[in-house]
């Protein structure tokens, strides 16, 4: 037991203290329940100068869409992003703490971490935990060595190509890929090649579905990220209103419980300085 | 059957007009058998921030201590307020660390930044996957006729009372065609200076 | 003054078989269900027994010593929260304690307080509740005729005329005991046999 005096301290990792009583309620016909999944399409090119990567914005709970408009496109570095399919958690968590990884090596190297560091970084956490971290993520950066793309499967295996898919609606993406992709695409034949993509998924692929999520790095200058690059679905707009009137829920009892709202007292805050995240 | 729906019971968050809203039903069941019409499933964690936990009940429990435990600690240590952000994210580092052995719980967060003002909203799987939409947030047994009732209802800068009619109305009609869900419920109306608590009438079968 | 009482069931499935001679025969075995964790608190507590001693005895240890330590005693709801989590954490770290436990306790501040608490230790506040498969065919009774300001023990005999009805197996005695502001006494036990006459 822990003592008030001595709080818990969790150790660092994950915690299995459940596990047992959870097989237990399993032999009792309790199956443990699913966790969200982002049935996505997710995509990357490499174009002339820099890397696209594409994704669509639908997360699902079986045949329920738990998440019209979630973020899979996953903030690593100044120079690289990382997209993410499969268990919603661990594409979140996994990124996260690789992130973190990553600016704790740059700030401790003083250089921009090259993409590779990245993939590794990935590589390593996604083998240790055999493939019970559900993560299927598609890399892209940049560095001194030029753009590149990666292909991480959940198991910790790794593709380096020039433009890459994953998800339910890789092949779809693909198709479009193996279609039209050539080297040396401009910015805009590249955007437009990457949107065509996870359009395809969006629109053939159960398991992916709502807006298209680009976001650009170029070889010099930042990473610009287009959320909501396109609405590929526009709701249709509610023709009339389903308002109840206001009194229509019968109330048994309430209470108000008034808060105090302490003086709001601004100061300016300087920032501190710090070394910008930027790409060289 | 799976275990989050052991005991029963659903919770809904939405967002309205500078004002958060968020509502549970008040029944807790062994299977099929109503044991108690006047279980929490929605915890007041600070002046201005609720968390719902339902499904598996020891669970919810569990996790609501937890939290309270973690919260205190963060409150001693830094003299201020935890905001609603921080504390999904506090939440979400506690869920994802069980990954492998969960807590059987889906929940909700609702609150206003006390610093910002902010409305906020979130829900999250059971291993800490967070949702931030805009609307509204569903979870427990009847989320599926709960997504279906928000959907249609809400609207974007409801005022408190309408808020209050919408997210009432949206429970209410979603827990009646679901038969471990209902037995009352409670709905808190969450404004920058007030908290409004309402017990809703509800069919008792 | 207010009174609640709890009820708890002797029965004879808890039976033990002769030696295998020619003339096998049953012999019940009462045995013990209320504990009285300390003068205002009394756990029922169904379940193996094994279970129910291992768990209770715990319980009457950790709360003793905390008064020993600390001069004055855990209130009801301290020691039901203090359960739960001894509960909890057995069902995560061993084979898991198979109880169903109903707390009766007296609080000076808050007056007669119940707590439902199943073997997942899911522990809920209630005004009445039941355990175990007479339970079952009481709660109907209990819920048709209870009120706060009932005679408790009527009910209890009405509950016990029910399960006589309508139960497969002949529970014969139970075990009353009651919780107030002068602490805790047992009343006499229904006796299934003697209500019938």
């Amino acid at each position: 037991m822990t003592s008030v005096l001595i709080p818990e301290i969790s150790s660092p990792g994950f915690s299995f203290e459940n596990c047992q009583r959870n097989n237990l309620l399993l032999q009792k016909g309790f199956p443990a329940p699913k966790a969200v999944k982002t049935g996505t399409t997710i995509v990357g090119i490499i174009y002339a100068d820099g890397v696209i990567l594409g994704a669509d914005t639908r997360a699902t709970e079986n045949t329920v869409v738990s998440d019209k408009n979630c973020q899979k496109i996953h903030y690593l570095a100044g120079n690289m992003y990382c997209c993410g399919a499969g268990t919603a958690a661990d594409t979140e968590m996994t990124t996260l703490t690789v992130s973190s990884q990553l600016e704790l090596q740059r700030l401790h190297t003083g250089r921009t971490v090259p993409v590779a560091t990245a993939a590794t970084l990935l590589k390593r956490m996604l083998f240790r935990y055999q493939g019970y971290i559900g993560a299927a993520l598609v890399l892209g950066g940049v560095d001194r060595s030029g753009p590149h793309i990666y292909c991480i499967y959940p198991h910790g295996s790794v593709d380096k190509l020039p433009y890459a898919t994953m998800g339910s609606g890789s092949l779809a993406a693909m198709a479009v890929f193996e279609a039209n992709w050539k080297p040396n695409l401009t910015e805009e034949e590249g955007k437009k090649l990457v949107r065509d993509a996870i359009a395809a998924g969006i629109f053939n692929d159960l398991g992916s579905g709502s807006n298209v999520d680009l976001c650009v790095i170029r070889n010099v200058g930042p990473a610009q990220y287009l959320r909501t690059y396109e609405e590929a679905n526009v709701k249709g707009k509610k023709q009339g209103s389903y308002r109840y009137n206001i009194g229509t829920t019968a109330i048994l009892k309430q209470r108000v419980i008034p808060l105090e709202v302490e003086s709001a007292n601004v100061q300016p805050v300087q920032p501190m300085e710090v070394e910008a995240s930027a790409s060289h | 059957m799976s275990i989050l729906a052991y005991n029963g019971g659903a919770v809904v968050a939405m967002k309205g007009k500078d004002c958060v809203a968020i509502a549970t039903d008040k029944r807790f069941g062994i299977q099929a058998q109503t044991v108690s019409t006047n279980f929490p499933k929605v915890f007041r964690m600070g002046p201005t921030l609720f968390v719902g936990l339902p499904g598996l009940a020891t669970d919810t429990q569990t996790v609501q201590q937890r939290l309270k435990f973690r919260l205190n600690l963060y409150e001693l240590k830094e003299n201020r307020l935890m905001g609603p952000k921080t504390f999904s994210a506090m939440l979400s580092n506690l869920l994802y660390e069980r990954r492998f052995g969960p807590y059987f719980i889906e929940p909700v967060i609702a609150g206003i930044d006390p610093y910002t003002q902010q409305p906020y909203i979130c829900n999250m799987d059971l291993i800490g996957c967070p949702n931030e939409p805009e609307d509204f947030v569903v979870s427990g047994t009847c989320s599926e006729q709960l997504y279906g009732m928000c959907e249609a209802l809400w609207e974007p800068d409801l005022t408190p009372d309408e808020l209050f009619e919408t997210i009432s109305q949206a429970l209410v009609n979603a827990a009646d065609r679901d038969a471990i869900s209902g037995w009352g419920a409670i709905v808190y109306i969450i404004e920058k200076d007030k908290i409004t608590e309402k017990h809703v009438k509800t069919r008792m079968d | 003054m207010r009174r609640r009482a709890l009820d708890n069931r002797f029965d004879d499935r808890h039976s033990q078989m002769s030696p295998p001679t020619k003339t096998t025969k049953y012999v019940s075995v009462y045995q013990d269900k209320i504990y009285t964790i300390n003068d205002h608190l009394i756990m029922g507590v169904i379940g193996d027994h094994g279970d129910s001693v291992q768990l209770t005895q715990y319980i009457i240890k950790n709360v003793q010593l905390y008064r020993m330590k600390n001069g004055y005693e855990l209130n009801t709801d301290a020691i039901v929260h203090f359960t739960r989590n001894s509960l909890a954490d057995t069902a995560k770290n061993k084979t898991p304690y198979a109880v169903g436990v109903l707390f009766g306790g007296y609080d000076k501040a808050k007056g007669p307080r119940l707590f439902y608490m199943d073997y997942l230790a899911t522990c809920v506040a209630v005004p009445f509740m039941v355990h175990g498969i007479g339970g079952i065919l009481s709660l109907g009774v209990i819920q048709s005729l209870y009120s706060p300001k009932r005679e408790a023990y009527a009910l209890m005999m009405a509950c016990v005329t029910e399960v006589q009805a309508r139960f497969i197996v002949n529970l014969q005695k139970f075990q009353v005991a009651v919780v107030d502001s002068h602490g805790v006494r047992y009343l006499d036990s229904i006796v299934a046999s003697k209500l019938k006459a």
